[in-house]
């Protein structure tokens, strides 16, 4: 097996990559990774992904969230190795044939990102959510506890996620 | 950072698992949901030579009932173990405390054996399993042992668990009718790590507590029964007097919590009593 991005003749530790089949946003990709190597860092670095962003690389922010095997994960808190027979889907598969989701499209309209560093995380967070599991602003407040967002002050998230869920504005 | 280079495998039965780590010596780490030995990799706190994934063992994916005993196996996402039918019938202390555990997205990779066996000073399943006295098996090469909670956690990230050992389950008491555990504590956010935090767990006849135990996490190295308090409450019947004595036994049990940049020592007894009081005011209804 020839080593990660090298053309010479140099031997190197092949033990410390490996080979792995991941399904990311409905395509199969055959890849050799560093062991070491992050599922954030393939996915943006390999595969060109870059929507998911790295934050805080320790899972606190939220920012590198995806979804691993149906389930919102932490990116920076899996080895790509990890994602072996995984299916994978990134901010980028979210959009349908060229058209955003609803929840893209009600971010867009009621200014639920500014900056939008940890917009792609709290996407993907909400493309698992249930609306029926989250009927009031606190419990949606909750359900996004675990995306950190500097710039907006959250108030225009809720809105978009109401939004999106066919609910009125008020609290 | 990133981690230094390591070689990963993943057994697919357990004795597999078992002999790579017994060879391994000191320099093999067993991995299973991942969501504290990642960050501790990505900083370099922890350097394993070899990586031993255990996500793919069948044999611990289970949570099953044995003997009087809720078993959760190693494998067992937090996630699976908040919502699973069986937990939520006989060992509530669970679901609650995993509410206050980390995040959702966490939760939907990191497991409860891991939680135990990394045993972070703020973290609320190893006072679950102090406060319930549950138990754990520690399996090896060598053979296997049952270790209870009160000998298991030795310091801060520091376990009974050898070098070659994998926890393959933890095993809770179950429930009985009259059962009440409350999990409770003080963050700065929802999800945060703990500045000082409660399990609580009795025994409720009517209005007398017979039988009570409770733990505390974030206020010392590990966490901590308060026995004082578990005294000052054990035969009393609920009310506003309880509340009083036992945030004296608080004193008593905390004489000097952890002080650090989060919290000082009088911040964290106070905290725990506070913690205490309003738990006897849910338990008073």
């Amino acid at each position: 097996m020839t080593s990660v991005g090298s053309t010479s003749n140099v031997e190197r530790p092949r033990k410390s990559t490996s080979e792995i089949e991941v399904t990311v946003n409905g395509v199969r990709e055959h890849l050799v990774v560093s062991n070491r190597k992050l599922l954030s860092d393939v996915l943006r670095d390999d595969l060109g992904l870059t929507g998911t962003h790295v934050g805080c690389e320790h899972g606190v922010c939220g920012a590198c969230t995806v979804i691993v095997d149906d389930l919102a994960v932490r990116s920076c808190l899996m080895f790509a190795v990890q994602a072996d027979g995984s299916t994978v889907t990134t901010v980028e598969g979210l959009a349908q044939d060229g058209k955003w989701s609803s929840m893209q499209t009600a971010f867009n309209e009621h200014h639920g990102l500014q900056c939008g560093f940890c917009t792609a995380g709290f996407l993907m967070t909400l493309s698992k959510a249930e609306p029926a599991d989250y009927e009031t602003d606190a419990e949606i407040r909750e359900l996004l506890s675990g995306n950190l967002c500097r710039c907006t002050g959250y108030h225009n998230i809720v809105v978009a996620v109401k939004a999106a869920w066919g609910r009125g504005a008020t609290e | 950072m990133k981690p230094p280079l390591f070689d990963f495998v993943r057994p697919e039965s357990l004795s597999e698992a078992l002999e790579i780590l017994s060879s391994a010596g000191e320099e093999g780490a067993v991995l299973a949901g991942g969501q504290s030995l990642i960050p501790a990799m990505n900083f370099r706190l922890a350097r394993p030579d070899v990586l031993i994934d255990i996500g793919g063992i069948p044999e611990l994916d289970t949570v099953f009932e044995e003997e009087e005993q809720l078993v959760v196996g190693a494998g067992v996402r937090q996630r699976v173990v908040e919502q699973h039918g069986l937990v939520l019938r006989t060992c509530r202390a669970l679901p609650q405390a995993l509410r206050h555990v980390g995040h959702l997205q966490t939760r939907n990779r990191g497991t409860v054996c891991g939680s135990l066996a990394h045993a972070d000073p703020a973290a609320e399943l190893p006072a679950v399993a102090l406060a319930l006295e549950a138990k754990v098996t520690l399996e090896s090469v060598r053979g296997r042992r049952f270790v209870s909670s009160e000998d298991l956690f030795l310091g801060a990230f520091s376990t009974e668990i050898e070098h070659d050992e994998i926890m393959v389950n933890a095993r809770f008491p179950i429930d009985t009718d009259s059962t009440r555990v409350i999990v409770d504590e003080v963050a700065r956010r929802s999800g945060d790590f703990a500045v000082a935090g409660l399990v609580l767990r009795v025994d409720l006849q009517g209005r007398t507590i017979v039988d009570s135990r409770v733990a505390a996490f974030g206020v010392a190295p590990t966490a901590v029964r308060l026995r004082t308090v578990e005294a000052a409450m054990s035969g009393q019947q609920l009310g506003d007097r309880m509340g009083v004595e036992v945030e004296e036994a608080v004193r008593s049990d905390l004489p000097e919590p952890t002080d650090d940049a989060q919290a000082d020592r009088a911040y964290r007894q106070e905290a725990i009593g506070a913690l205490v009081k309003r738990a006897v005011r849910v338990l008073t209804g």
